[in-house]
């Protein structure tokens, strides 16, 4: 058991040295994952052992939440090609559940390395128009009321429909009838006139994250 | 032997899939499950639809949004038409497709058409033919959009994609089933296939003829799809307990993966609060007990019996497969 090291300095130095096999990997193989990920792990732990030491500084506390993305990013891709071969391997379905899975989770940890302002303003681009929601609502509202309104006068379930003369009891079944006829129509209009949305906007904002889907 | 049970349990050919309602999901009934499903019916048409939408977009998907574990498979369930003619409601496919990413799920269902008793040969290529383009173009939009690779193994799906697509296959007898999976097969990697009206609309055939029909259906199927899919029976809501057994076999003779809903262990659960019980006097049977009944279920709330019956119904799984092994 060594004495352990407190001196930042000292924990850089030993970092350093940690590290430069690993570096030596990824000079030799460009693609390599798993050295990669030790590098971010170690610099991960370098911070961590500072921070025990003396307060983390901004610039040391942002390159320690950028490790720890890539190594979210990293450690996602690496079980995304796991499972792939798994896949390739067998052909079933359960583990192409799995790999969709580990897709789905890598494009999320690569979605995380935007910045939180671009991959909000991404994300609300995205919903459908308030405008078709709000009006699809309203319509819907009126209906229910209009069909209140009709059995009402039908079955006679309260005080002011149950004293109607017949003939406007008639009259008025054959109004508010009418007027909810036009209520579906103007639904199923609105339900058909939706835009499905502008997609120039859409394709600029996904394509930061477009590699992902390669 | 604690770990070859929990193996066994992980490696489950039949999986239960739970209908919750956002309200559930929000009340913690995602834990510890395999997986749900949530149609758009319950916020579509009303008036906090869109902020409801717009604040899961904005958290980064349902399963952030509330929590839920990421084992857990979500599907997203379609704009459908209901029975009541008044209230059919169906957006373009493509705005559903839209808010469905929103969600971020693990599977997303494709809009279908289902087959009407009233429809003649027409109709019915048709509305088949309606179904097939629709998954065509939902791929199309996915891989536009980067959710999917435009890269393809050799049977068709791409090697790259976010979310998995639910292809319904319709059909009126057992080969048209068979030839819609053989389509979907090439898009989709969970396929549906609606049992719900084998069940309950087929007029003048027994209980037992008409689950005879449903397994028919799902080994032509199967014989089609074999290991390659996830098979799906939408609307086989656990009502008749007693045929597990029949599905686990041939689950396990295909080597298949099988979803099931529960809508009647959901509905048992909440709304008669009901718990699944062996009867003492005749061991064979399993059968729903209200809680006033069972020794110690007395005060349990909704959210208690829905875990304890889902724990007893993935148990019954559990020992159904080991047993016919």
């Amino acid at each position: 058991m060594g004495e352990e090291i407190t001196e930042p300095r000292e924990i850089l130095k030993r970092t350093r040295i940690e590290v430069m096999p690993y570096l030596r990997e990824i000079a030799e193989h460009s693609r390599a994952i798993i050295p990669r990920m030790e590098i971010s792990k170690r610099w991960m732990d370098y911070y961590e052992a500072v921070s025990k030491v003396r307060p983390l500084t901004a610039s040391e506390r942002r390159k320690l939440e950028e490790h720890r993305k890539a190594y979210d990013v990293l450690a996602s891709r690496l079980e995304v090609y796991r499972a792939a071969g798994r896949y390739a391997r067998t052909k079933k379905s359960e583990d192409l559940v799995a790999l969709r899975q580990a897709q789905s989770r890598y494009y999320e940890a690569k979605a995380t390395t935007l910045p939180p302002e671009k991959a909000r303003e991404v994300r609300e681009k995205m919903v459908p128009l308030k405008e078709a929601y709000d009006e699809l609502a309203a319509t819907e509202s009126e209906i229910g009321e209009k069909c209140k309104r009709y059995k009402a006068v039908k079955y006679k379930s309260t005080f002011e429909t149950a004293l109607m003369e017949p003939l406007r009891r008639e009259a008025e079944l054959k109004r508010v009838g009418a007027r909810i006829r036009d209520l579906y129509v103007r639904k199923h209009e609105i339900t058909q006139n939706l835009k499905a949305f502008e997609m120039s906007d859409l394709l600029r904002s996904y394509g930061e994250v477009k590699g992902v889907g390669g | 032997m604690e770990r070859l049970r929990e193996w066994e349990a992980d490696n489950l050919d039949v999986k239960v899939m739970h209908d919750l309602s956002p309200q559930q999901i929000k009340n913690g009934f995602t834990n510890g499950i395999d997986g749900f499903f949530l149609g758009t019916y319950w916020w579509v048409g009303k008036k906090w639809a869109y902020n409801f939408v717009r604040d899961i977009a904005l958290k980064g998907g349902l399963k952030k949004a509330f929590g839920i574990p990421q084992s857990a498979i979500y599907i997203h369930g379609s704009d459908r038409i209901l029975e009541d003619e008044k209230k059919t409601f169906i957006r373009p496919y493509l705005v559903a497709l839209r808010e469905a990413v929103c969600f971020n799920p693990d599977v997303i269902q494709v809009m279908d058409l289902p087959l009407d008793d009233r429809d003649d040969d027409n109709r019915v290529c048709e509305k088949l033919a309606i179904n097939r383009d629709m998954v065509e173009d939902y791929h199309g939009w996915l891989v536009k959009n980067g959710f999917r690779s435009s890269n393809c193994y050799k049977d068709g799906l791409p090697k790259f994609s976010k979310f998995m697509l639910l292809g319904v296959c319709h059909g009126d007898y057992c080969d048209a089933y068979a030839e819609e999976a053989k389509f979907m097969m090439k898009k989709c990697e969970v396929l549906g296939v609606p049992v719900a009206g084998l069940l309950t609309h087929i007029k003048g055939l027994s209980k037992k003829q008409r689950y005879d029909y449903m397994f028919q259906v799902l080994t032509k199927v199967l014989d089609v799809i074999g290991n390659s899919r996830v098979l799906q029976l939408m609307g086989f809501g656990l009502s008749d307990i007693m045929e597990i057994p029949r599905l686990v076999k041939l689950a396990q003779k295909y080597d298949a993966t099988v979803w099931i809903e529960s809508s009647t262990l959901v509905r048992n659960s909440i709304h008669a609060r009901k718990v699944l019980s062996f009867n003492i006097k005749n061991p064979n049977v399993v059968e729903y007990v209200n809680v006033a009944k069972v020794k110690g279920a007395e005060g349990f709330s909704p959210l208690d019996i829905f875990r304890q019956n889902d724990k007893v119904l993935k148990g019954l799984l559990t020992q159904t497969q080991l047993l016919s092994r």
